[in-house]
Parts: C-alpha cells; structure tokens; sequence
C-alpha cells in the first residue's frame, strides 16, 4: 500500500468516526422521543380493538397516525419499509449483492478447478 | 446429431411447462401490488426467481445455461440498485428527505411503488443469479462422477 493510499484511507476514517461522535453528543444532547408512559401493554394484549393509542408518544405513533399526510401511501407496512426506513431497505439491498458477489467468486474458483483436471487428464491420455 | 437437452421424465417436462407461466405471472403480480397487499418487492422477487427452478426439473442443466445469461443478470442487480438509489435521491434535490413522496404530493400515488418495483427487479435477478451459481456446481459434480465411473470402468 502507497503512502498515499494510507493517508486518504486515515482521513477517510478521521472523517467517519468524528461524523459519528458527532451524531452521537448530538442525540445525546436531544430530548427522549419515546420514554413509554403511556403504552399499557397489558391492555393492548388483553383488549386490541378498544385500545386508545391517541395519547401515545414517539416515532411509532407518527408513523401510524400521519402516515397518510406524510407519505400518501395506504399501506401502512409498505411507507414505513420504504419511505421512514429507506435507508434500511438500500442496506438490505446492498447486502444481497455483496452476498452474491461473495458466492460468485467462491463457486467460479470451483468450475476453474473442474476444467484444469479435465486438461491435466487430457494430457496425461 | 445436434445435441439438446437431456431426456427428462414426461410429467415434469410438462408440469413445468404448465407451472412456468403461472409462477412468473404470480410473482409480478405480487411485486406490482406490494403497496397495497401483503407481499412486496422482496417476497415477489423470489417467486419470480424460483421458475428457473422449474426450468431446471423440465429441461435440466442444459435448459438452464441455454435460456439464461448469467452476467446479464449479475449487471442488472446493479442497475436495479442504481435505479432504488436515483429514485430516493431525487427527493433529496427537491429539497424534502431521502424516500419520500416527492411527484404525487397529496394523492395515493406513491413514488415508492417505483422502489418497490426496482426491489423487486434487484431479487429477482440476484436470486436467479445464485440459483443459476447452485445449479451449475451441481451439473459440474454430476459430470465428474460419471467421468470417474467411465474411467473407473476403462
């Protein structure tokens, strides 16, 4: 590895890691979004249907009570997957192409092997 | 004699001929109404992806490297890929967030169901990809065990 090439890849992990502290004194510093006060799971268990989710509080209430203003989407399940967790969804997809990739490369060293025994025993024939 | 494909059982070359079709009609229509029913990109993607599986019970190794390119899928994940991230982007140079509704603003259109859509093209091509990877070790070990029956016999 070049001198160069380690300099960028130190930066780049400077960079990295000072964003990361960074968000992290942040959301520190922020008030709680959700401290469960309000949630009676017994109650959610024992009766669903008459439960009052109106007094709620955190990330899971917006998403269920202004899902529409904020996404447009009917599907409850399908605008969180793909509008409040887009990144998660992107992730996800990133992740099967390195898993592929990985396999790709694994089971091609595999066939290569398979055509030079052929070779070999063609010249031993 | 032009080689084709090895003879397989009558019942499965015609189930799949049957079943083939009805696979990949499913798995689009579960792809194309994820915004609205249970399902979605993901699980569509797979069912599309399992015909090459009724490829492979009908027709054999043989039919599975003759009707499907293999790069050309690997690449098309990619493109899928680029298609989900250009589209959450675009939100962002309209000045709102990442994945969020930006065309349709106030009706039950959503932009998402394009991502949806690129989801599902991006499974469906990388499973097929690692269906086709399988399938391929498998007809290779087949071969080298008859190979070594042959030699074994000579």
């Amino acid at each position: 590895m070049s001198g160069t090439k380690k300099v960028v890849l130190a930066l780049t992990l400077v960079v990295l890691l000072g964003c990361g502290v960074w968000a992290g004194w942040r959301m520190a510093g922020s008030p709680p979004t959700y401290n469960g006060e309000d949630v009676d799971l017994v109650e959610l268990y024992e009766n669903p249907s008459s439960y009052d989710n109106s007094s709620a509080d955190g990330a899971a209430a917006i998403m269920v009570n202004e899902n529409l203003e904020k996404t447009a989407a009917d599907n409850v399940v399908f605008s969180v997957v793909f509008n409040f967790r887009g990144y998660d969804t992107m992730g996800e997809s990133f992740i099967l192409i390195a898993a592929i990739a990985g396999s790709l490369v694994i089971l091609r060293k595999s066939a290569h092997h398979g055509k030079k025994e052929e070779h070999s025993h063609e010249e031993n024939v | 004699m032009k080689k084709t494909y090895k003879k397989t059982s009558i019942i499965s070359r015609c189930a799949s001929d049957l079943f083939l079709p009805l696979a990949c009609v499913f798995g689009c229509y579960v792809v194309l109404h994820g915004s609205t029913s249970p399902g979605g990109g993901f699980q569509g993607g797979v069912l599309v992806a399992s015909a090459i599986l009724l490829v492979y019970l009908g027709y054999g190794g043989w039919g599975v490297k003759h009707s499907f390119n293999e790069h050309m899928l690997h690449s098309s994940e990619t493109v899928a890929e680029i298609m989900y991230v250009v589209i959450a982007l675009v939100g962002v140079f309209t000045g709102l967030n990442f994945c969020v509704n930006f065309v349709f603003a106030g009706q039950q259109v959503d932009t998402s169901i394009l991502m949806n859509d690129a989801v599902g093209y991006h499974v469906m091509a990388g499973i097929t990809c690692l269906l086709i990877m399988m399938l391929s070790v498998l007809e290779d070990d087949r071969d080298e065990t008859t190979k070594d029956k042959e030699e074994d016999a000579a």
